[in-house]
């Protein structure tokens, strides 16, 4: 996909941030952003916007199990640092 | 943050105990499936503890990017399992009912992640509902723009407007309260 300007980054940039833009659109959308402070701000807004929706979503208890395995395996991995 | 970067496993448990369930909770909503959901988790809080410095801090906010990363994974496994097709087909109130049990949180156990969930729920009531579907489709239900109007039948410029409109009205709504430290 061609460069993108200003003009057609905000036009994809809520989809970007729900991870819903196509991955041309994505390549072209990243390299814009690399070079443009502006957009990258308000990739950021929405990548806000996207993550809250996570906040939607029924909270449930995370099993007792997950908390001992991760400290499990973190005590792994400092053991044998 | 700056604990972790020093592998401080007290730093670590806090911020376990703070997002654990938010970043289980999420993954779940997008697997809908208990097991590998707390895979994903695990792989997550695992991989912030080997590389705590892939969160960059002046790029945004520290739960912003756990969540972004959490339902990116989460989709990647989906996808890469080929699992989509449920999903896609159900409306969301089919899915909220159809997420797998899990013991519902007490909201006075953590006030402030309550009132946050409170205020995202409230905005995304107020969307119309086709285009609170098309947002979840593609946040929860990892679909691109043209995999929506696919799966819906629409024009890929109706799935479009309507992410854009969609999402122009809940940063309006998020706006003023997740202007703080939340996100």
């Amino acid at each position: 996909m061609d460069l993108m300007d200003c003009e057609q980054v905000k036009e994809l940039l809520d989809a970007y941030a729900l991870g819903a833009a196509e991955p041309e659109e994505v390549a072209a959308l990243e390299e814009h952003m690399e070079d443009c402070a502006r957009c990258w701000h308000s990739f950021n807004e929405a990548q806000r916007a996207a993550a809250a929706i996570a906040l939607s979503t029924n909270l449930c208890r995370a099993p007792e199990s997950l908390r001992r395995s991760i400290l499990a395996e973190i005590e792994r991995m400092q053991r044998s640092d | 943050m700056r604990r972790l970067l020093l592998r401080d496993r007290h730093a670590f448990e806090v911020i376990y105990d703070r997002y654990g369930d938010l970043v289980y909770s999420t993954a779940l909503r997008v697997l809908r499936d208990p097991h590998l959901a707390e895979d994903i988790s695990q792989e997550i809080f695992v991989r912030l503890w080997r590389k705590p410095d892939r969160y960059v801090a002046e790029r945004g906010r520290f739960l912003t990017w756990l969540i972004s990363v959490t339902r990116n994974r989460a989709v990647d496994e989906v996808r890469a399992r080929g699992r989509r097709q449920r999903y896609e087909t159900a409306s969301p109130e089919e899915q909220e009912r159809e997420l797998p049990a899990g013991e519902a949180i007490d909201p006075a156990l953590n006030a402030q992640l309550a009132e946050e969930r409170r205020i995202v729920r409230a905005a995304l009531a107020e969307l119309p509902p086709e285009q609170r579907q098309v947002i979840e489709l593609a946040f929860f239900g990892g679909l691109t723009q043209r995999e929506i109007a696919e799966r819906l039948a629409q024009p890929l410029g109706t799935v479009k407007t309507r992410i854009r409109l969609g999402m122009q009205k809940l940063r309006a709504h998020l706006a003023p309260e997740v202007r703080s430290e939340w996100i």
